[in-house]
């Protein structure tokens, strides 16, 4: 096998310019490195320079001890907050006295038997430590502390909270008491505490919030954006088989109005006894059990016309449009079930409608049995041939329609966020 | 001059009777050109790379096969028998999907079991994907339609086995027609699920000229 060479090692044996990697630099040390290098000085020897101009005592240290005036010729970068030895030590003691107290409210908490009248405590919500904390701790600092601080921590208890904690909305870094040196980053008031009262109805404050409410938004749109059949491709059996002309459409509407809404809450309802488990065999005989009085309530309704949906009103039992949730691995809620099986059975009702009333009128000229016209444009429709054809044209244009229109929505939360950083 | 036994006569017209309904369930009355049974898997499987089309093929031929003489068990000695307990508002074709459910359930089971005798990494892939073989429109289709033509064992078994192949069959031929389909000359709107249905709709449109006439639905 051939010697390749190594691509990192293209510009081996030329001769280029050094990146050197200093910390804390200043201006000075940047001027005596220009004037090293230009007059022929090594690398080595420019490092051995700067390492002794690092040896001096820097600005920050001499501020601590006595309150000296910053250099104004040194050089900070404003977007990463730096601190001295001191301001350190006093972040991480106040980190751990915040922990401690975390803690010990939380012993409390648990100590304390809830009675039937107590308030049911919040699920545990996550508490994202605030920026500038994150920020401060360096890989230096980490190695000391005895455990990394938990990112997520669950809140403790309203009632155990004390005032102090109370009274402060952000839990953000006190500033250290020689803060002169180094410039502190605005304060981001982005606590889980300040998020929390906020409704769902206020208008995001970043752009990525906008954009993730946009996007959900879009997702919980079964009608029309996320059409279970149209976009997503479930329920295509019925749609493509059965739905022959605007009355199939409306009795298939009616029963899947009734299967998809009742068996995803029936079905859910179940999953969260049985602990999640067994998901394929409980959403099918869901929908097998709710097809008895389904039955008899479509057959009071429509009589014997039902039989000519043939074999597809039984197989909506096992339809993907009811079946797809079980490849999800979370359990959603009761309500949300609810909320969502309705949509859903909306959007297929949409669907079936739409593709029954029009392989209807292409097939024989009528809508619902009433003549349009007196020819038959596409007796091609009533074949599962002309169903496939034309439900793939009907996606392509719904997907067309959907997707400019979701493009529009995220240009407009381009522009309304244009003047934000984030 | 040559004789056949009559036993051996009766065994040929047996299996050219297999033969001929299996070919039958393959093309003429395939499950997905048809009757568009099990279409949303197929678009769900066909682009799905990581899925190996045989771990979810085996065991879906398996509960099929299996599933097919359980059927037919449960059309003419279950229902005739369930008949004279049922009350008068209870018609016996509610209980249908249940009672094939359960069918396609039992079959699952003895799949889930025979699956054992594969390699333990293939056996944990089918594993993954036998429920939702198992739960699909394609099975129940297949259980509801040899209900409805009255099959008798033999037939039914060869109808399932049929439906199985002629599953797999269009997965490949579909599988091959999408790599074909990421063309640019598609039109973007058409990409996806737009053109793998009207590609399904042509195949749909062959074997309805070949045959010359509907399915009965």
């Amino acid at each position: 096998m051939p010697n390749l060479p190594n691509r990192n090692n293209r510009r081996k044996g030329k001769e280029h310019s050094e990146t050197l990697i200093i910390p804390h630099i200043t201006k000075e040390m940047l001027e005596k490195a220009r004037s090293m290098a230009e007059q022929g000085a090594s690398r080595a020897e420019i490092e051995q320079a700067l390492a002794q101009m690092q040896g001096a005592p820097l600005p920050g240290l001499t501020a601590s001890t006595q309150p000296a005036a910053p250099d104004p010729h040194r050089i900070i970068p404003k977007s990463r907050p730096r601190h001295t030895q001191e301001e350190r030590q006093a972040m991480l003691e106040q980190l751990r006295k915040e922990r401690e107290g975390r803690e010990a409210a939380r012993r409390q908490a648990e100590a304390t038997p809830a009675g039937p009248d107590a308030a049911p405590a919040k699920p545990a919500a996550p508490v994202r430590p605030s920026r500038p904390a994150a920020r401060s701790l360096r890989p230096a600092e980490a190695k000391t502390r005895p455990a990394p601080a938990p990112v997520q921590t669950p809140a403790a208890p309203a009632a155990a909270v004390s005032p102090t904690e109370a009274e402060q909305p952000t839990r953000t870094m006190p500033t250290p008491v020689p803060a002169k040196a180094a410039p502190q980053a605005p304060a981001r008031p982005a606590s889980h505490s300040e998020e929390s009262p906020r409704s769902a109805t206020a208008l995001p404050r970043t752009r990525a919030e906008a954009e993730a409410r946009l996007n959900e938004k879009i997702r919980s749109d079964h009608i029309w954006l996320s059409n279970p059949v149209m976009v997503r491709g479930l329920g295509l059996a019925p749609v493509i088989g059965a739905a022959l002309d605007g009355e199939r459409a409306l009795m298939l509407c009616v029963a899947c109005l009734l299967l998809v809404t009742c068996t995803r809450v029936l079905a859910v309802a179940v999953c969260h006894l049985t602990g999640n488990r067994f998901r394929p065999v409980i959403y099918c005989y869901s929908a097998a059990l709710l097809y008895i009085p389904v039955y008899i309530l479509l057959n009071y309704l429509f009589g014997n016309d039902l039989t000519v949906l043939g074999i597809y009103l039984p197989i909506l039992v096992a339809e993907p449009a009811i079946v797809k949730r079980m490849e999800f691995t979370e359990l959603e809620p009761l309500g949300d079930a609810l909320r969502h099986g309705f949509n859903n059975s909306l959007g297929m009702c949409a669907a079936l409608l739409i593709v029954g009333c029009l392989r209807e009128f292409l097939a024989t000229g009528a809508v619902f049995g009433h003549a349009v016209l007196q020819v038959e444009l596409l007796p091609l429709a009533a074949l599962p041939a002309g169903g496939f054809f034309l439900v793939g044209v009907i996606a392509a244009v719904w997907c067309a329609v959907a997707n400019a229109y979701t493009d529009y929505k995220h240009e407009e939360v381009r522009r309304l966020y244009a003047n934000r950083k984030r | 001059m040559p004789t056949a036994n009559v036993e051996f006569q009766s065994l040929l017209g047996g299996v050219l009777q297999f033969i001929s309904y299996m070919g039958l369930a393959i093309f003429a009355e395939n499950v997905i050109l048809a009757r568009a049974l099990g279409v949303t898997r197929l678009l769900k499987l066909v682009p799905d790379h990581k899925a190996q089309v045989w771990d979810f093929c085996l065991p879906l031929i398996l509960v099929m096969v299996l599933s097919a003489p359980l059927g037919w068990a449960a059309h003419n000695l279950f229902f005739p028998w369930l008949r004279g307990y049922l009350p008068a508002w209870l018609p016996i074709s509610a209980l249908r999907p249940l009672v094939y459910l359960t069918c396609g359930t039992l079959a699952m089971a003895v799949t889930w079991v025979l699956l054992f005798l594969l390699p333990r990494r293939q056996r944990q892939a089918c594993h993954a994907q036998i429920s939702l073989g198992a739960c699909s429109t394609a099975v129940l289709g297949t259980l509801l339609i040899c209900a409805n033509q009255n099959y008798t064992l033999v037939e039914s078994v060869a109808f399932g086995l049929g439906s199985a192949l002629g599953y797999v069959f269009i997965i490949f031929v579909l599988r091959e027609g999408r790599r074909r389909l990421r063309s640019k000359d598609v039109p973007a709107i058409f990409q996806g699920l737009p053109s793998s249905l009207i590609y399904i709709g042509v195949l749909s449109l062959a074997i309805y000229a070949l045959v010359g006439h509907a399915v009965v639905l």
